[in-house]
């Protein structure tokens, strides 16, 4: 499992996480962001992650991203582990097996929906299997983006721009996709047709798909849920939080 | 609370903070050491401007030759009179002297409240006509009566009777009363106080608060061949001084070179030693006017030759004029008091005739410098006090000639001029540190946007924000201006010495340090809070103010455009009303140099206008070349960088504004720094006549011909040529009219080699066709356009040239004119005429050259330095002469503006403005970070590598440095051009317009560097900045 090498970084997989301990130094001392002894998804499923405030749900999908690495623990997706490899092979990772979607969109406000889209492509392309690519004109005619292609992200709606936000994360044909309270800015009906566009196009492409999320409706969705609780450090009572 | 919650804010982000206040510390430092620079400069003007003075005061005793005559008056009854009284006026002259006193003119005038009695008027008892009423005071001129002769001990009584209209008191101010005379044209006062010696007129003088010494000069001109030895005779006018030891230990310009002077006898000049072929114990004769003769023996030999204070000219009109007689005589200023005066009082009386040129007798003050203020206006102040003091003692008995105080004058105005021109330098330092505050400023606020959409969630009103914002803005004011001052104050002394800076009072020290941090506080806290607040009121007006924005102002209202066509226009006015030229200054107006100093903000207005179109046509380029919109992005960093700046231009606008600033303002100040020190070099250079100028002592026994020059050829040397050039050492006489005149005769070929003819102007040719010219046709002569309108001679005209004048070879020669010219190299007295130096050897064999011009082989100071040492060890070891060089000459020109520590200015200038590009590049990149951060995040979340967003970083920060960079080029070089312009009055010659590759590249380093440093630490933050957070916040 320690394999570093990009080329054997998988294009789609297991997610398994075990021993997870994210600890943060503060003026305070050491607080305790994550404690997850166990974590796996399987290859083409999706899971829902919900748990109090504070129990680490974003900070699990960072490390499941590679954005972030574990005090403790191990991250794995399918035979590489990702926790152990380096920053820029963590970016290769990125590069080429992981597509994101947050609670804001997080578009970059002075391109277009195609830019925006297009530059995800443009970003892994060298990476990427001709197969593996998705034309994004196509991709925003199969979202019904295709109108609004060309307007800049502030000329759309919420619910627009995290369609946009969403054909952005699987345009180049990520293995996983982690989604973090992707509906959190939204009212209900935009929330529901957005989840169910990120499940049909997960359950399409055959991604796995880690979701976080407050919203239990929002996780019935989903093929399963896992709870996070609070973690504690060693001899602090639970209450501390 | 608020201010606590401020604080703590301040204190969370120190590198937001930090940065926001660093500009508003460096504008307020320049802005205050701009301040202090004047206060230290102002310091020494008062000293450099008295620096160059041969004498601070001279108490002029002049045209009292004719006898002591004494004028009385009293009234009978004395005291007040009431109105309808009347009183007698008695009036008694007597001539106590032993000669007689020709046209005696007695005026007597009745003041205010007293009208002349008809019929009462009499001399010695016998009545005067007064029918045209009061015969002491006719007509509107109020003319005396001439009483025609006063022999030796003779006396008139004049009576006549004053009714009082009203009541006065009688006085000598009542009824003044005066007398004049043939010998005595200046009216002297009744009951005026008997002469005071002019040794104890000298101790009283010198006792006087403020006065450092004061001693008597006599001086008389013999006329020409007056002075000899047995048979032997000085050809030429002789001079004859009388004054003592002391006199000339405090003028170092006297060289007595050997013997001394001792009462009793006499020192002469070496040239009148050489003719007489005299030395220490011999005798000499001076035939003096009357036909008596003073013969004494030599006790010393003088090289008087630079000797200012003696031969300066007493004439009003040319006062700075130095005229030179070779063959003088110096005395006990007893003997010049007890044989040489009354001499000049006989031949006056028995002559009939007024003396032509009568002999000066004169206390010459000089004043305790040191103590004077080191504020030309306030010294001026102080040395007035003296001269009023001086004029106290035995007053009325003469007039005195104020030099320091002329000269302090000018220097206050010079100093006026100085400051407005100073903070004109330190304007765009001041804006440049506002706009630095408002660009911070700008950043600050969209930093904050997202906390201050939190603070009004959470019910904060507009008021509360701006309460809040008001409070950062005091603290980073505040603060920024309390440490803009200490550090304006450092670089000032750092720049200019603490001793200058230490020599400026401690008011005016503090004036400037309110004026600075008050003034920059203002400013800066203004810039700050008005874009904070424009921000806020943005915020709450608009929902969706994060992408749309609206034009700034000045785009939308053309005012950059606008500007620059006012400026265009501007200039094509000034060019036409020649408002450039200004005025030359000059001591002897009394006028300082006056500079059109309105002009200044053509500069100002073309750095601001030019900024901003170059920020405009930055933003026309980046818009007209983003690419069209299209999801198929080939290389993704390039297209990311093209669609951000060609979408987003008005950041980059903005950071390549506050950088053209910068990097203009830098430009600009090292090529005015380099003109104006290029023009001061030129000046000396062309004052000087070349590199070096040799002038033989006049006390050598060798004499250098003018085919002796290469003896001066030493290591160094490329050239040297000979000059005869001396002031009115020629008479030119025309068809009309007859002039002396100072004639330059040179070698066409040499002097063409050494001279800077650079501006120099010919009618109708060039300086060195002109002047070469003389070689081919010997019998010619250049004129000055001047002395060719006096003597009324055209080009094409002969005229006679008395050469070698007042010597053994003087003889007249005919030269045709042949061209006329403006000015000419090489002589600061100016020559009136220029001939062949061959010709006038022809003419004169024995007179050799005055001096020799010599050029350096190289340029620079070094090599003239190793010349002027290789020359005064080898020829100067065998022989005496002064050297000057265009150092010496550059380092003698202390005394008007062009001496001003311009550099030192500029430096500190300089110095704040490249600290002001670090600043707004780091202001930039950092700028850059905090508002985008989400997308640089999202990129690297997006797998984009750290390394391409470092490109992504630094692209942006290089675009807005080239850009900036490259116009602030443009627009300093323009804005240098103008500064230069302006200051034109300051220079003899046109100052060239010098743009230093140097200078204007370390600003474009600077920026270069800081933009690399910024980008490189810019990018490290972005990696460790949480991109969980940062990704999951609304």
């Amino acid at each position: 499992m320690n394999t570093t090498t990009a080329e054997r970084l998988p294009t789609a997989g297991r997610i398994e996480a075990r021993d997870l301990i994210v600890d943060y130094q503060t003026d305070k001392g050491t607080v305790r962001a994550l404690d997850c002894p166990e974590f796996s998804v399987e290859p083409g499923s999706n899971v829902a992650v919900m748990g109090p405030s504070g129990c680490g749900k974003s900070t699990l999908l960072g490390l499941l991203a590679g954005l972030a690495v574990p005090t403790n623990g191990t991250v794995a997706v399918g035979d590489i582990t990702i926790s152990s490899l380096s920053e820029q092979e963590r970016v290769s990772f990125r590069r080429r097996s992981l597509g994101m979607i947050y609670q804001a969109d997080n578009l970059l406000p002075h391109l277009t929906v195609e830019e925006n889209v297009g530059l995800q492509l443009a970003i892994c392309r060298s990476e990427l299997a001709a197969d593996h690519r998705t034309d994004p004109t196509e991709l925003l005619e199969r979202l019904g983006l295709a109108d609004l292609a060309r307007r800049l992200p502030d000329q759309l709606s919420g619910g627009q721009r995290q369609r946009v936000a969403v054909a952005r994360a699987i345009v180049h044909g990520p293995s996983v996709i982690l989604a973090d309270e992707p509906t959190g800015a939204l009212d209900t009906e935009h929330a529901e047709r957005v989840i169910e566009l990120l499940v049909n196009v997960q359950q399409q492409t055959g991604a796995t798909m880690v979701l976080v999320t407050h919203d239990p409706g929002i996780g019935a969705h989903l093929d399963r849920t896992v709870v996070l609780t609070r973690p504690v450090l060693p001899g602090e009572s639970d209450d501390a939080h | 609370m608020l201010t606590s919650y401020v604080v703590a804010e301040l204190l969370r982000v120190p590198r937001r903070t930090l940065s926001t206040m660093a500009g508003v510390t460096l504008g307020v430092g320049l802005f205050c050491g701009v301040l202090f620079f004047v206060d230290g400069l102002s310091a020494s003007m008062t000293q450099r401007a008295v620096a160059p003075l041969a004498i601070d005061m001279q108490r002029i005793i002049t045209e009292r030759v004719g006898g002591e005559l004494l004028l009385t008056q009293v009234f009978d009854p004395a005291g007040t009179l009431a109105s309808g009284e009347q009183s007698a006026v008695m009036l008694e002259i007597h001539n106590d002297s032993e000669l007689p006193a020709n046209e005696v003119t007695v005026r007597s005038t009745p003041g205010p409240g007293l009208v002349y009695v008809d019929g009462s008027a009499e001399i010695d008892g016998v009545p005067v006509d007064d029918a045209d009423g009061n015969p002491f005071s006719r007509g509107p001129a109020q003319t005396g009566l001439n009483l025609g002769q006063l022999e030796p001990g003779d006396g008139r009584t004049i009576t006549y009777r004053v009714e009082a209209t009203e009541q006065v008191t009688l006085g000598d101010d009542q009824v003044r009363a005066t007398f004049s005379s043939r010998e005595l044209v200046s009216p002297v006062a009744a009951n005026s106080a008997s002469t005071v010696p002019m040794a104890e007129l000298a101790r009283l003088i010198g006792a006087l608060d403020g006065v450092r010494e004061a001693n008597q000069l006599s001086l008389a001109s013999l006329g020409s061949d007056t002075l000899s030895s047995g048979s032997v005779v000085a050809t030429g006018p002789v001079r004859i001084f009388g004054f003592d030891a002391d006199y000339a230990d405090a003028d170092d310009t006297i060289r007595i070179v050997e013997g001394r002077l001792e009462p009793g006898g006499a020192v002469i000049s070496s040239e009148a030693a050489r003719d007489l072929n005299v030395g220490v114990g011999d005798s000499v004769t001076a035939e003096l006017p009357d036909g008596s003769t003073l013969v004494r023996d030599v006790t010393g030999i003088a090289d008087l030759s630079s000797a200012r204070s003696l031969f300066s000219s007493r004439r009003g009109g040319d006062l700075e004029t130095f005229i030179y007689t070779r063959n003088s005589i110096v005395v006990s200023p007893s003997d010049f008091a007890d044989i040489v005066y009354p001499a000049y009082e006989r031949a006056a009386t028995t002559t009939g005739e007024r003396l032509k040129n009568p002999p000066i007798r004169e206390i010459d003050i000089t004043l305790d410098d040191a103590r004077l203020d080191s504020d030309p206006a306030t010294a001026f102040n102080e040395t007035t006090a003296i001269a009023e003091a001086v004029t106290g003692v035995a007053a009325s008995q003469d007039y005195l000639l104020d030099n320091i105080s002329n000269t302090l004058q000018v220097a206050a105005d010079d100093a006026t001029v100085a400051r407005r021109l100073f903070v004109f330098l330190g304007v765009p330092g001041g804006l440049l540190g506002a706009a630095l505050a408002a660009y911070a400023g700008t950043v600050l606020a969209g930093a904050q946007r997202r906390e201050q959409a939190t603070l009004r969630v959470r019910g904060a009103s507009r008021r509360h924000l701006l309460r809040m914002l008001g409070v950062r803005t005091a603290l980073l004011t505040g603060v920024g201006s309390a440490v803009g001052l200490v550090l304006g104050y450092g670089a000032t002394a750092a720049i200019l010495g603490q001793e200058s800076l230490s020599r400026a009072s401690v008011s005016s020290l503090i004036r400037s340090a309110i004026t600075g941090s008050m003034g920059g506080f203002v400013i800066t806290g203004a810039a700050l809070y008005f874009t904070g607040r424009r921000s806020i009121d943005r915020e709450i007006n608009e929902a969706r103010a994060r992408f749309a924005r609206r034009q700034p102002l000045w785009r939308r209202a053309w005012i950059d455009l606008i500007t620059l066509g006012l400026v265009v226009i501007g200039t094509g006015v000034a060019l036409s009303t020649d408002a450039f030229a200004g005025t030359a200054g000059s001591v002897y107006f009394g006028r300082s140099v006056q500079l059109n100093l309105g002009l200044l903000v053509f500069p100002i207005a073309v750095w601001l206008a030019g900024s901003l179109l170059a920020a405009r046509l930055l933003g026309f380029i980046l818009t007209t070349t983003q690419p069209q919109s299209s999801p198929h992005l080939q290389r993704p960093l390039a297209s990311l960088y093209r669609l951000s700046v060609g979408r987003r231009p008005w950041a980059i606008g903005d950071g390549a504004i506050v950088v053209a600033l910068v990097v203009a303002l830098a430009t600009c100040l090292a090529a005015f720094t380099a003109s104006y020190d290029g023009a001061k070099r030129r000046d000396a250079l062309y004052a000087n006549g070349s590199d070096i100028r040799i002038t033989p002592r006049s006390n050598v026994d060798v004499v250098i011909g003018p085919d002796d020059a290469d003896v001066f050829r030493t290591e160094g040397v490329e050239t040297v040529t000979p000059v005869i050039y001396a002031t009115s050492n020629v008479i030119l006489r025309s068809a009309r009219t007859s002039d002396p005149a100072n004639l330059a005769a040179i070698d066409p070929a040499g002097f063409v080699a050494v001279a800077p003819l650079e501006g120099t102007r010919f009618l109708d040719t060039d300086a060195a066709t002109a002047l070469e010219s003389l070689t081919d046709a010997p019998d010619t002569i250049l004129l000055s356009e001047e002395m060719a309108n006096f003597l009324k001679v055209e080009v094409g005209d002969t005229l006679h040239v008395l050469v070698a004048r007042a010597t053994d070879d003087q003889v007249e020669i005919d030269l045709v004119v042949t061209t006329l010219f403006e000015r000419i190299p090489g002589f600061p007295d100016g020559a009136d005429a220029v001939m062949s130096l061959a010709r006038h050897t022809e003419a004169a064999p024995n007179k050799p050259p005055d001096f020799f011009l010599a050029s350096t082989i190289a340029p620079d100071d070094e090599t003239l330095r190793r010349t002027v040492t290789a020359i005064r060890q080898g020829p100067g070891t065998r022989t005496a002469f002064g050297i000057e060089t265009r150092i010496s000459t550059l380092a003698r020109d202390q005394s008007s503006l062009a001496a001003l520590n311009i550099a030192g200015l500029t430096d500190l200038d300089a110095s704040f403005a490249l600290g002001m590009a670090v600043i707004a590049i780091a202001i930039f990149v950092f700028g850059l970070l905090l508002a985008r951060r989400r997308e640089y995040v999202t990129l690297r979340a997006q797998g984009m590598e750290a390394r391409a967003i470092r490109l992504l970083i630094g692209a942006e920060a290089a675009t807005v440095a080239a850009a900036g960079a490259v116009s602030g080029l443009v627009v300093g070089a323009v804005m240098g051009f103008y500064f230069v312009s302006v200051l034109r009055p300051l220079f003899v010659l046109r100052p060239g317009y010098e743009l230093p590759a140097g200078g204007a590249l370390v600003p474009v380093l600077l920026v270069a560097a800081a933009t690399l440093v910024t980008s490189i630490l810019g990018s490290r933050l972005v990696n460790r900045m949480e991109p969980t957070e940062l990704l999951r916040d609304e």
